[in-house]
């Protein structure tokens, strides 16, 4: 699956940009790259607190520029056994999530890594002004229409300013720049989707680690709302071992479905996570007080703080942390994403009992999440077609820069980064400057 | 907001059945507190299955499209087995309502008039939010005592836009099943609402559904008798549709009228313009809304308030009105200049 997926000539860019579990060697490569990439981002980051305040939903979620700027990869390996999981899609065995590792807290290098900002939590959010991206050099295009991803990472070379500008401003025009991903193969979409997951996990992993363990066991939740314990229900003990790319693909390749699927569950996790952090009339500080005690030195507060309406900087830490996309939930939010998102879009779908088996968990569990998707999302899965465009614009965006950056890495240690397109040549992926501006972007947009 | 799960099924009284469907049953029912009369969807929470396609679909988009035409959700209860969609109460569907107060299920030329134009409204719409409804007719179609009549049952509605794949041709009841989707089309768009709404004027009319087939084959068998056999030169690239077969049965084209005898010229330009063969030809619902047929709805619609002041049945009301309006004759549909037709 994964070399039908993958272009041949963008390969490389993938594997190191995406796959961090796919080999320990690139996975320690690319975390030394990330390290590598690190100092600059502070940099260029002082742009990211004004923006979230300006724009809408999942901004609300405060994403600290230090923290964005160093995910760690080997964190996304969440598995340790990278080298298994990069093959398991391709196999038929099924999964589960009880195979998995109780933490990837050994491989975390994340800990290595204190965050000053350790309160903030990525979410996905393809909102206007989300973030400088682009010099904007045209006026409102008409989408440029993408065919696969070795056209998206070419885009870098078009796309990707002159280095390190001296300063980012966030003119409107920046921000026009459109992308149609609906003629790209499905499973390339999927590599963007997969990657961009990979890092907000990641990146949360990291950043709410000490939360997760004051989430009570189900046993005590009895009391909570009907909310809390919908969140809860997507929380495993454990992080499975599969990757969020193999576990895309599996799914794809035994529930094929169209692209907007794909996509719009990154719309669906926005929502539900904006939703839940937002509404403080739901009564699930029991279950969180603990963590603000521990927290509460640690949170950036003046960013959450500003966009909840509660009453003390602690509770609305609490909100707006309550529920993030981690490593933790993100395969049953997938499954149970796919299962709601097929059924609403495609008139092409399967049984719930088929999208258990191929998600690996019980038919009951999925049926349960199913509903608890549901619910989370307002029973709301309109997404209008304005939306769509704009979180594929997003993803590309968010790729094109990630393969940038890897393609530097890998030009690094490995090969020259392959030239997929005839296109002009521009400005070669592989300048080491373009890490250290590139970088911090993608954090920024998706932390926006 | 509302807040699904807050309420409970026991907020409501569950009175009579009003209908079963295949994934949900309907309940008449009554708001303990408010004492407001709803219509209450139950749908079962199927093992296999998880939650039905048709309800994520139908709440999603029902949600999203608030319109005076289009049946009101209030809310969605939610057990672990059962969802329940709260609706609006409408007293009846269309189908019921030809049966009870038509004569011999036709009905007269106001409520006709009225009728299409609010389907048409609903339709409208539907399409601006790029919605496809998908199975229009009119069991699906609920009328209160108010005379309003409002588009239910979004189960096999979808959005529309997103650069499309895989549309099914299992849609719409067969009766009201554009040609195009008969003959396999899955690239159908908004004018597949627009010929179901075609066979609904003209039922509305007789009492009778037009087309009422029993196959497929049939189905394309009795459009074609009456509308004629396509060929293509009429209808260029129809033999690259899946279903085409080069030995359909020639059949000329019949004149409307002569199965609608009480319809007027106007109304007839309308239905000829709605139940094109070619999907591309077909009337979109915000034109059709612009039809001079309609030019004197409001006139129409005021005779019948003048007729509710003076005396009591609807029905002698609404056939004065009716009565007026043929007297007044041609004149003011054909005074619209304004009017695109």
């Amino acid at each position: 699956m994964i070399a039908a997926n993958t272009q041949p000539e963008s390969g490389a860019y993938h594997l190191s940009s995406l796959q961090h579990t796919s080999a320990s060697s690139s996975v320690s490569s690319s975390s030394d790259q990330w390290t590598s990439a690190r100092p600059s981002s502070g940099t260029s980051t002082p742009v990211q607190p004004t923006s979230r305040g300006a724009t809408s939903s999942a901004l609300r979620n405060t994403s600290v520029p230090s923290s964005i700027s160093t995910p760690q990869p080997t964190v996304a390996a969440a598995p340790p056994s990278g080298t298994s999981s990069s093959t398991s899609h391709t196999q038929t065995t099924p999964v589960s999530f009880e195979q998995s590792h109780p933490q990837p807290s050994g491989g975390n290098v994340g800990l290595e890594q204190p965050h000053p900002s350790s309160s903030s939590s990525v979410t996905i959010t393809a909102g206007p002004t989300k973030r400088a991206s682009d010099e904007g050099e045209e006026g409102t295009t008409p989408p440029v229409k993408l065919e696969n991803l070795s056209h998206v990472v070419n885009l870098v070379g078009e796309d990707s300013p002159p280095r390190s500008p001296p300063k980012r401003s966030r003119s409107a025009d920046e921000d026009r720049r459109r992308y149609e991903i609906s003629g790209m193969p499905v499973p390339d979409v999927i590599e963007m989707v997969a990657g961009l997951l990979t890092k907000i996990t990641t990146t949360n992993d990291r950043q709410h680690d000490q939360l997760h363990r004051n989430i009570p066991p189900a046993e005590a939740t009895s009391g909570l709302s009907v909310t809390t314990n919908s969140v809860l229900a997507f929380h495993g003990k454990n992080v499975p071992s599969i990757t969020i790319l193999s576990y895309l693909s599996r799914i794809h390749k035994y529930c094929p479905t169209t692209y907007e699927v794909f996509l719009s569950i990154l719309v669906y996790f926005d929502r539900m996570t904006e939703r839940v952090n937002k509404d403080p009339h739901h009564n699930w500080r029991t279950g969180t007080v603990d963590a603000a005690g521990d927290l509460d030195g640690g949170p950036a507060p003046t960013s959450t703080a500003s966009s909840t309406p509660t009453p003390s900087i602690t509770d609305a830490y609490n909100f707006s942390h309550f529920f993030v996309v981690d490593s933790f939930n993100i395969h049953r939010l997938v499954i149970a994403g796919v299962t709601c998102a097929s059924k609403f879009f495609s008139d092409v779908f399967y049984t719930n009992s088929r999208y258990a088996k191929v998600g690996g968990l019980p038919l009951a569990e999925l049926n349960h999440l199913e509903l608890q998707f549901l619910i989370l999302n307002d029973f709301r899965l309109s997404v209008p077609v304005e939306e769509l465009e704009a979180y594929g614009t997003m993803l590309v965006q968010f790729y094109a820069r990630e393969a940038v950056s890897s393609a530097n890495l890998l030009d690094n240690n490995v090969n020259p980064p392959p030239t997929p397109l005839p296109q002009p040549p521009t400005q070669p992926p592989t300048q080491p400057a373009t890490v250290e501006t590139e970088t911090p972007r993608v954090e920024n947009s998706i932390m926006a | 907001m509302d807040q699904t799960g807050k309420r409970h099924p026991s907020s409501f009284q569950q009175l009579e059945k009003l209908g079963e469907g295949t994934y949900a049953t309907v309940f008449k029912g009554r708001n303990r507190q408010t004492g407001e009369l709803v219509a209450l969807k139950e749908i079962h929470l199927d093992s296999e299955e998880g939650t039905p396609s048709t309800a994520i679909r139908e709440i999603s988009l029902m949600k999203e499209l608030k319109h005076e035409n289009i049946v009101s959700l209030h809310d969605v209860i939610h057990t672990e087995s059962k969802l329940m969609l709260v609706f609006e109460f409408m007293d009846r569907d269309l189908k019921k309502y030809m049966d009870h107060r038509g004569d011999r299920g036709a009905l007269d030329y106001v409520t006709i008039k009225s009728f299409m134009h609010q389907l048409l409204q609903g339709i409208a719409f539907c399409h601006d939010n790029r919605v496809l409804h998908r199975d229009l007719k009119p069991q699906n179609l609920l009328i209160n005592n108010k005379g309003m009549l409002k588009l239910a049952d979004f189960g096999l509605a979808r959005a529309f836009g997103i650069p499309v794949n895989t549309f099914s041709n299992e849609v719409v009841t067969l009766w009201y099943r554009a040609p195009d989707v008969l003959l396999g089309s899955r690239t159908y768009n908004t004018s597949i609402d627009i010929w179901s709404a075609g066979c609904i004027m003209a039922e509305m009319y007789t009492g009778r559904p037009l087309f009422p087939g029993t196959t497929n084959e049939d189905q394309l068998q009795k459009i074609f008798r009456l509308m004629g056999t396509p060929s293509e030169r009429s209808w260029p690239g129809i033999s690259q549709y899946p279903e085409y077969r080069s030995g359909f049965h020639i059949y000329a084209t019949q004149d409307l009228r002569m199965i609608l005898p009480q319809i007027d010229p106007m109304g007839l330009d309308l239905l000829s313009r709605m139940l094109q063969l070619r999907p591309e030809m077909r009337i979109s619902a915000k034109d059709a809304l612009r039809h001079p047929w309609f030019a004197d709805l409001k006139q129409l619609r005021a005779g019948i308030m003048q007729g509710q002041q003076q005396a009591g049945a609807e029905r002698a009301r609404l056939e004065a009105a009716a009565r007026a309006q043929q007297q007044q004759g041609m004149g003011i549909g054909g005074g619209m200049g304004g009017q695109v037709y």
